[in-house]
């Protein structure tokens, strides 16, 4: 008996240091980030507020603009950098030359920072001295000033702005490689022998990857679907560093807030505007939004999944 | 063909990131631009490491990754050994819990975090980089993995000769869980070197700043001198590149097994 005790407590030790750390850094701010959202906070904590922030938050045209550029990012970039993942993950699945070469230069972005990847292609949408405007000139097309153009792609005032656009070709650009290698093991992980079975009974090409590959790979794909949603709506780095938030101590850019999406708006509000009440107002609704969106997946995916 | 092509717009920005790098001013800012450098300029390398205090921010960068990567493994080893091999009562609810905070995403935390580290008085130091990443349920889960892996019969073996658990989690488990190990300490390390929103907001002067915070800071310098704005980026990437260049198999596979998106 004493033995278990002293198992008990060895143990309990053992998870404190971890628990602690995950607690106070992890699971405390989601509880305090609620509660700083009732106050009117600037540098020091303020009056409560009640739910007079988030009512505030319905009527901030900036925070509903903020929302809806989120979901355009989401949907303008998830779906892309998943179908070009998966792309690339299918050819690189036969058996060719220098796949390996291949799978190291897709997989490259995705393992250098976002800063300095964001700061390369700013250099490279430079509306001078850019190298997409001399490909531009180069094609006889008049150029353009990319990341500083608050006019829609698809209308003057339709969202994506042409800046935002630049910033989610680059988001694909940045995961493809992500997607295309977590694709692979999916696809490395389906057994030859169903696939063989599917050949000996006539299936080939598309009705093959339609009718086995892809329904076996659902699994990953889910995967990949949720946590690539999760952070598209949380991305924070490279549109902020692209959006122009390396000037003015952090502050500033982001042409007619236009790039300003969900993560954006509360680091404007929190970091820029010191109304840190509000901001946490902000941020739970995100991260409300997160979780429900994460478990509403698990909820209908759960079913539909196929397992193997 | 098609791989082929894709793969050349893959790196493109990276080998133009180069190019300029080694062009002199006028070279930089030719428009319409050329691809290759009249003149190689090795010389941006040392002139941009030499306008902005890179040394130390590539020494804060190094202590932040070293330090989160010692400090999580340290920390989430023993509490995966206990979820995975001791008798502790409760752990299974625990680690559902521990398993259930992952839906929690780490944007809530910053606010927060940021007054914290105010009231802990550790607002601009190394604690501030490195101690709240000490931990991270991810590492934990992985771990516990790795040590349900192995058998039994080591344990009781041990037990036997009168090993306790500290024993044994140092000279048996841990040495044989090293290649989790290792990708761990790929991943969290390449993650702190990259990391940037953290840093920004609990640092405030050149002696704690991560290097992706002082490439920003440097932008607002210098900001119409290109070519040592990419002679910086290339050296902010350049360690990772490289790290990865050497473990790529490892990485690939972790990534691939682990799903981490940073």
């Amino acid at each position: 008996m004493r033995g278990r005790w002293r198992e008990a407590i060895e143990g309990y030790l053992f998870l404190a240091p971890a628990l602690l750390i995950i607690g106070a850094f992890h699971v405390w701010p989601a509880i305090y980030v609620l509660y700083m959202s009732l106050f009117r906070w600037e540098i020091a904590q303020g009056p409560f507020l009640g739910l007079r922030n988030y009512q505030h938050l319905l009527e901030d045209g900036d925070f509903l603009r903020s929302v809806g550029l989120t979901v355009v990012y989401v949907v303008g970039t998830v779906p892309l950098e998943m179908a070009i993942g998966l792309g690339v993950a299918l050819l690189l699945h036969q058996r060719l030359r220098l796949r390996g070469m291949f799978r190291l230069l897709y997989f490259l972005p995705y393992v250098t920072s976002q800063v300095a990847v964001a700061l390369v292609w700013d250099w490279v949408f430079n509306p001078t001295y850019g190298l997409a405007n001399g490909i531009l000139v180069g094609l006889g097309a008049p150029t353009r000033t990319w990341l500083l153009q608050p006019d829609g792609l698809f209308g003057r005032d339709l969202p994506p702005s042409l800046a935002l656009a630049s910033i989610m070709f680059v988001t694909i650009w940045y995961y493809l490689g992500f997607h295309a290698v977590v694709f692979l093991s999916g696809l490395t992980s389906i057994s030859d022998e169903i696939l063989d079975a599917a050949r000996i009974d006539g299936a080939a090409g598309l009705r093959l990857f339609r009718h086995i590959t892809f329904p076996l790979l659902s699994p990953t794909t889910y995967f990949l679907l949720l946590i690539a949603t999760i952070g598209a709506m949380t991305s924070f780095n490279l549109i902020y560093v692209m959006g122009g938030g390396s000037t003015l101590a952090g502050c500033g850019g982001n042409p007619l807030g236009t790039t300003e999406v969900a993560a954006l708006f509360v680091f404007d509000r929190f970091w820029c505007q010191t109304e840190l009440g509000y901001a946490s107002a902000a941020a739970f609704a995100l991260g409300f939004v997160v979780i429900v969106f994460t478990a509403a997946n698990n909820r209908i995916f759960a079913r539909r999944v196929f397992y193997g | 063909m098609l791989l082929a092509a894709g793969g050349v717009v893959m790196v493109f920005p990276f080998i133009w990131m180069l190019s300029t790098s080694l062009k002199d001013e006028a070279g930089a800012t030719a428009f319409p631009p050329t691809l290759l450098p009249s003149e190689w300029l090795f010389s941006n390398y040392a002139d941009a490491w030499t306008a902005a205090p890179f040394g130390r921010y590539f020494l804060n960068s190094a202590v932040m990754a070293l330090g989160q990567v010692v400090l999580s493994l340290a920390t989430c080893s023993l509490a995966a050994y206990a979820l995975a091999r001791m008798r502790v009562p409760g752990r299974g609810p625990l680690f559902a819990v521990l398993l259930a905070t992952l839906v929690i995403p780490p944007e809530v935390s910053l606010i927060p975090n940021y007054i914290s580290m105010q009231r802990l008085g550790w607002y601009n130091t190394y604690l501030a980089l490195i101690v709240p990443f000490g931990a991270s349920v991810f590492n934990v889960f992985l771990l516990r993995q790795a040590f349900l892996q192995l058998p039994q019969d080591l344990y009781e073996a041990a037990v036997l000769e009168g090993a306790t658990h500290l024993r044994f989690l140092w000279s048996v488990a841990l040495p044989l869980i090293r290649p989790t190990l290792a990708i761990l300490a790929l991943l969290t390390a390449v993650r702190a070197w990259n990391d940037f929103q953290w840093p920004l907001i609990v640092t405030n002067t050149a002696d704690l700043r991560p290097i992706q915070v002082g490439l920003t800071v440097f932008k607002s310098d210098v900001s119409t001198n290109f070519q040592l704005m990419m002679a910086a980026s290339v050296l902010a990437v350049a360690p990772v590149v490289v790290l990865f260049l050497l473990t790529q198999r490892q990485f690939i596979q972790g990534i691939a097994r682990t799903g981490i998106r940073g």
